[in-house]
């Protein structure tokens, strides 16, 4: 005999039985009304690197300085990634490694989201620019691989004092010799693209780096090492007026390091960007 | 001639039983009816859409209501409710829809129920009921909260207890003197109707120069809407061009498991009367589910950003086990005590955000609006005539019409009324009020009613909402006051003049 108290306890299950399951997600919902693009193919296949031949610091290298960084483009620090890809040789003198610039890997994380807010590309013709013009690193006589405050610059020329002089700005860049149009397309300085909000940001940068002692490896295929970073950037026009204050970029020491990985003498810009992240997959730590 | 004739004796037979039925058909029907005059006057100006809309007509509205019972034999009732209503404001803003009196004079048909009932058909417990209904289930003055068959119209919002009719099939069964069962299906569910105060729930705040002064949080973790803001705090709000904000039904399908269904158990006693119910359907107010915002350069305007925000709201599915009843107590003067609460097993929500700029996705955060847990809302109330002039209704509510267990929150609330009667009940003075205990904020209904004649009188009163327009954190979901934001409605004065016959 089944008692009331029984039956209305089993009457309770039943209800919230039933009831189990039921849910609506509003992202799911999103998804549906406006369906997100289809994921691209970040590169998982084999890759080639040609044949690689190294000696000392001598031969082709594939090289990436890995910034972990904050940025701060609505007052909040979001998570950077930037890395700057490089091919890189020794000079002739076999006095300074020439890293002639490929292009640069950004990636912004808001929210545990990734995010193009503040995100930038580099045009085709500042990255020629940038080739045409390599940052070298001086190579120390002792045979090891080290240097301190080396200054990049993007758009900037003769700076008295490189490391600490003001950037120009977009008050008082006009008739400032320092400031060339470097990558040649008429507008001051260098243009950067940015992802979000949507233009071009033309613009003067100023990137300070650091190499503490590296390891080449007993096989002369990797050199890796940490990097110190400085970032500044200044604004001197843009297509949209919300480009025109560059959100500050914090490089952290954590995760900042530059890798070389030994190459073949045919490997090139367009094959690191778009492999780099398995080229220096195996990268030692 | 003769053919003349002849045609008029052959109308006659058709005409004559015509008449002799009508008058069979008449003895057959009660109506009933009123008609009612409705004049509202704004009497802020803080409240509206944009500071400084107020002190002006509100309504100015006119029905006619008929209400007809048509009972053919004992055992077969057919009821119709309708109403034809005069808005009273010209829609027109053409010169050619002066031609259309629609437009001059918008009116519409309203029919509130259109059901037939059998009773004691095909067995003498058993009563059946199919059409266009409007039921109450529950004890409680207005505020039931076992009661889901038909959701509220609250186009007027001083009407509590007008509701949407609903398709519905009604069996009552009726196995004892004490004992009454009804058990209700309809298949297809109609949300609840809202003021036109509500969209301002949404609405985007501008200042007097039209440039954005705030928006309305999203039912998002408050860290999660600063953020939201933030996305917009370092660009010129006099850049942003925000369009008002579209919200979307996300509705039910048109399904079996879509459809609603209820029963109910009431037990009559002396003074006693207690009833247990069950109901599986949806909640009829809507419950935000998912929002985008959409950011582009403007191509008119150089150096503005168009911003686009399109919202989603829903009806959760619900379940809910209820038990209400009503004592009048013969030891303790006659004092009248009800009672509601409902248990609802709800549907678990989760509400969902994103920005874009362009194509870019720069902004996404979610959070649980609707847990599954199961909630209550309930209504406890006395009420007592201490004279032949004053009578006094007091009741406890947890969870108002419109309260669900999501990021807003079920509120506390106290409701009272005082009646008092004068000039031999000619004059009604009738002071009602209710409190959102949690926040304070308040609506008060002072009415004095004249009884002209028996069958006309005269209303006049104030419907008057009491708290701030905004919230006390703008990053919270819950910080808005029940009654003292916008999107509850005006303040205003009314006059009614109603005939009832």
């Amino acid at each position: 005999m089944v008692s009331s108290r029984h039956l209305l306890t089993i009457l309770a299950l039943g209800v919230v039985a039933a009831s189990c399951g039921w849910k609506t997600d509003g992202l799911e919902r999103l998804d549906e009304l406006y369906p997100p693009p289809p994921e691209t193919d970040g590169g998982t296949g084999p890759i080639d690197i040609g044949t690689p031949m190294c000696s000392g610091y001598g031969g082709n290298w594939a090289v990436r300085l890995v910034q972990e960084a904050s940025i701060s483009p609505l007052g909040q620090p979001w998570k950077m990634t930037l890395i700057d890809l490089f091919l890189a040789q020794k000079s002739q003198a076999g006095t300074e490694m020439e890293l002639r610039f490929c292009n640069q890997d950004v990636s912004i994380i808001a929210s545990g989201q990734s995010t193009n807010l503040g995100k930038t590309e580099v045009p085709q013709a500042l990255r020629s620019a940038l080739y045409q013009a390599p940052f070298k690193v001086p190579l120390p006589s002792d045979g090891t691989f080290h240097a301190e405050d080396l200054v990049w610059l993007w758009g900037l020329q003769n700076l008295a004092n490189p490391l600490t002089d003001p950037l120009p700005t977009k008050d008082n860049y006009l008739g400032d010799a320092r400031v060339v149009d470097q990558d040649t397309d008429t507008q001051p300085g260098v243009t950067m693209h940015i992802l979000s909000p949507m233009g071009d940001r033309y613009m003067v940068r100023r990137a300070v780096f650091t190499f503490a002692t590296g390891a080449l490896s007993l096989d002369n295929q990797w050199l890796t090492g940490d990097l110190t970073s400085r970032i500044d950037e200044s604004a001197l026009g843009a297509t949209n007026n919300l480009l025109l204050t560059p959100a500050p970029i914090t490089v952290k020491a954590e995760g900042t390091v530059y890798e070389f990985r030994c190459v073949g003498a045919t490997y090139t810009c367009d094959s690191l960007a778009r492999d780099h992240r398995q080229v220096f997959a195996d990268a030692p730590k | 001639m003769h053919r003349t004739r002849l045609a008029a004796l052959c109308a006659l037979a058709v005409v004559l039983p015509s008449v002799a039925h009508a008058e069979g058909f008449w003895d057959m029907i009660s109506l009933s009816g009123r008609i009612e005059s409705d004049i509202r006057f704004n009497i802020e100006d803080y409240r509206g859409a944009v500071p400084g809309q107020g002190y002006n007509f509100a309504f100015n509205q006119n029905d006619v209501v008929l209400h007809a019972d048509i009972k053919p034999t004992e055992s077969l009732v057919a009821v119709f409710d309708g109403r034809v209503r005069f808005f009273g404001f010209n829609t027109a803003n053409e010169l050619p829809q002066l031609s259309n009196r629609n437009k001059v004079d918008p009116f519409s048909v309203q029919v509130d129920q259109a059901y037939v009932a059998t009773r004691g058909l095909p067995w003498s417990w058993l009563d059946i009921k199919v059409g266009r209904m409007v039921q109450t289930w529950g004890s409680a003055d207005v505020f039931n909260q076992v009661d889901f068959l038909n959701p509220h119209d609250f186009y007027d919002p001083m009407d509590y207890v007008r509701k949407v009719p609903n398709e519905m099939i009604e069996l009552d069964f009726y196995p004892t003197d004490w004992l009454t069962l009804n058990a209700v299906w309809i298949p297809v569910f109609k949300p609840a109707m809202l003021p036109p105060s509500a969209s301002l729930g949404f609405a985007i705040e501008k200042d007097a120069n039209g440039c954005l002064a705030g928006f309305p949080a999203p039912p998002l973790d408050p860290a999660d809407n600063k953020a939201l803001a933030d996305l917009f705090s370092s660009i010129d709000p006099c850049s942003l061009n925000f369009a008002t904000p579209v919200v979307n039904l996300y509705q039910p399908k048109y399904t079996i498991a879509d459809s609603q269904a209820a029963a109910r158990a009431k037990f009559s006693f002396d003074n006693l009367e207690f009833a247990f119910s069950y109901y599986y359907g949806r909640f009829a107010y809507p419950i935000a589910l998912d929002a985008v915002a959409v950011a582009n350069p403007s191509v008119t305007q150089p150096g503005k950003v168009n911003v686009d925000y399109v919202a989603e709201v829903m009806y959760p599915r619900i379940q809910v086990a209820g038990v209400d009843f009503a004592y009048s107590a013969p030891w303790l003067f006659d004092i009248g005590f009800v009672g509601e609460l409902a248990v609802i097993f709800p549907e678990q929500v989760n509400f969902g955000l994103r920005a874009y700029q362009g194509q870019t996705k720069i902004f996404e955060a979610s959070s649980v609006n609707v847990p599954s847990t199961p909630f209550v809302k309930a209504t406890f109330g006395v009420d007592y005539t201490f004279t032949r002039w004053l009578y006094v209704n007091a009741m406890y509510l947890r969870g108002f019409f419109d309260e669900f267990n999501d990021m807003y929150g079920v509120h506390n609330y106290v409701v009272a009324t005082a009646e008092l009667k004068f000039k031999s009940d000619s004059i009604l003075l009738r002071l009602a009020g209710i409190l959102n205990v949690d926040d304070l904020s308040n609506v008060a209904n002072p009415q004095l009613t004249w009884i002209i004649t028996p069958g006309l009188e005269a209303l006049l009163g104030a419907f008057i909402f009491g708290g701030s327009t905004h919230p006390s954190d703008p990053y919270d979901y819950a910080a808005r006051e029940k009654f003292g934001q916008k999107a509850a409605g005006r303040s205003f004065a009314y006059l009614k003049v109603r005939f009832t016959f």
